[in-house]
């Protein structure tokens, strides 16, 4: 359980690593972006993507086939994701956020044992995206970006459905998804 | 945990709708939200019908059917909830001559059938989040909007295609 709660933790500090450089509110006026734009919102959402493709590229090697080719398949959807939101950010005026190496948030990220705790931590990290794009979704103005942000939440929970079956659970397992 | 996540939503969404219940110039957002719900509520009751359908004659791995039949319950149920109280007047909905027809053609022609219906579903979802005036029911119908593509997941899993086919998922409409 703690374990748990510490790669969450985990995840949740790379993002806010990367975010600190750039993500988070919306900017003053005069730097591009409009406040209440939703590039700040959106900012945020891409530092954790960046956070969590350097958590796949961690945890991915102690996965063996056919899981591996699973988390790779997760690994270039999540690739789509950063360029879309980064794109979505530009075509606001605003500067998408930049992710760094993967050795910048490997510190933060937990010790992975074996394949369950890599699958745990692919859990978490889902369970955490999907949370942050419904999250996402109250703050952006209304239109084309709640649009955005749900499909991404939808794409989101998809991964954690293929991640819940990889590690032999239900893939639906609950009525209402929500993340953590 | 899950009955807490659960009711909280339902509250959500249904202290929302009350919250429409003041008269005035929230009126026409009442009602196009109204509205809004109205069809994803006779989405949803759809596919509690399939499911309900391929339960009964036993087209897919034991519980899986019982288990998304389920899940479109109590989307069902907490759209009603968020419902209740709009002076809405009851819809009854009819059995699809196309939901016979994929059933009585067994378990491929069942899951190509719910695949289509679960994307069209997804559609509905990513159009009211898209248009919905109050905010207070965003999250819940994302959620739900999320539970339908997990969904997706099962049904192409079932069928033996490849399961997560789209890195940005707003369903497909009916008509497109």
């Amino acid at each position: 359980m703690s374990g748990g709660l510490t790669r969450r933790s985990a995840i949740a500090v790379a993002a806010v690593t990367v975010s600190s450089c750039g993500g988070g509110q919306d900017p003053p006026s005069g730097r591009g972006a409009r406040p209440g734009s939703g590039v700040g919102v959106l900012n945020s959402v891409l530092a954790l993507e960046h956070a969590s493709l350097a958590a796949y590229a961690a945890l991915a090697e102690r996965l063996a086939r056919p899981e591996r080719s699973r988390a790779q398949e997760i690994v270039e959807q999540e690739r789509e994701h950063v360029r879309r939101l980064s794109d979505l950010i530009e075509g606001l005026g605003g500067t998408p956020v930049a992710g760094r190496a993967t050795r910048d948030y490997a510190p933060s990220f937990p010790r992975l044992r074996d394949a369950g705790d890599a699958l745990l931590l692919a859990h978490d990290i889902e369970e955490r995206q999907v949370r942050a794009y419904l999250e996402a979704l109250v703050k952006l103005p209304a239109g084309p970006l709640r649009r955005s942000a749900a499909a991404l939440a939808t794409s989101e929970a998809e991964h954690l459905a293929l991640v819940q079956g990889l590690r032999g659970e239900q893939m639906a397992q609950a009525a209402f998804v929500t993340g953590t | 945990m899950k009955v807490d996540r659960r009711s909280a939503l339902i509250a959500a969404a249904a202290g929302a709708m009350a919250a429409g219940g003041r008269p005035g110039a929230a009126a026409a957002q009442r009602g196009s939200d109204r509205d809004l719900l109205e069809r994803l509520l006779a989405e949803e009751r759809g596919l509690q019908s399939m499911y309900e359908a391929a339960a009964r004659r036993g087209l897919l791995v034991p519980g899986v059917a019982e288990l998304l039949r389920d899940h479109e319950r109590q989307h069902a149920e907490g759209i009603e909830e968020a419902l209740s109280g709009t002076g809405r007047a009851p819809v009854a909905s009819v059995p699809s001559a196309e939901l016979t027809r994929a059933v009585s053609r067994g378990t491929r022609a069942f899951l190509r059938y719910a695949l289509r219906i679960e994307s069209e579903a997804v559609a509905a979802y990513a159009n009211a989040v898209t248009n919905l005036r109050d905010p207070d029911l965003l999250q819940p119908l994302g959620s739900i909007m999320a539970s339908e593509g997990q969904h997706l997941v099962v049904l192409r899993e079932l069928l033996g295609a490849r399961p997560s086919t789209r890195a940005y998922e707003t369903g497909r409409k009916a008509v497109e």
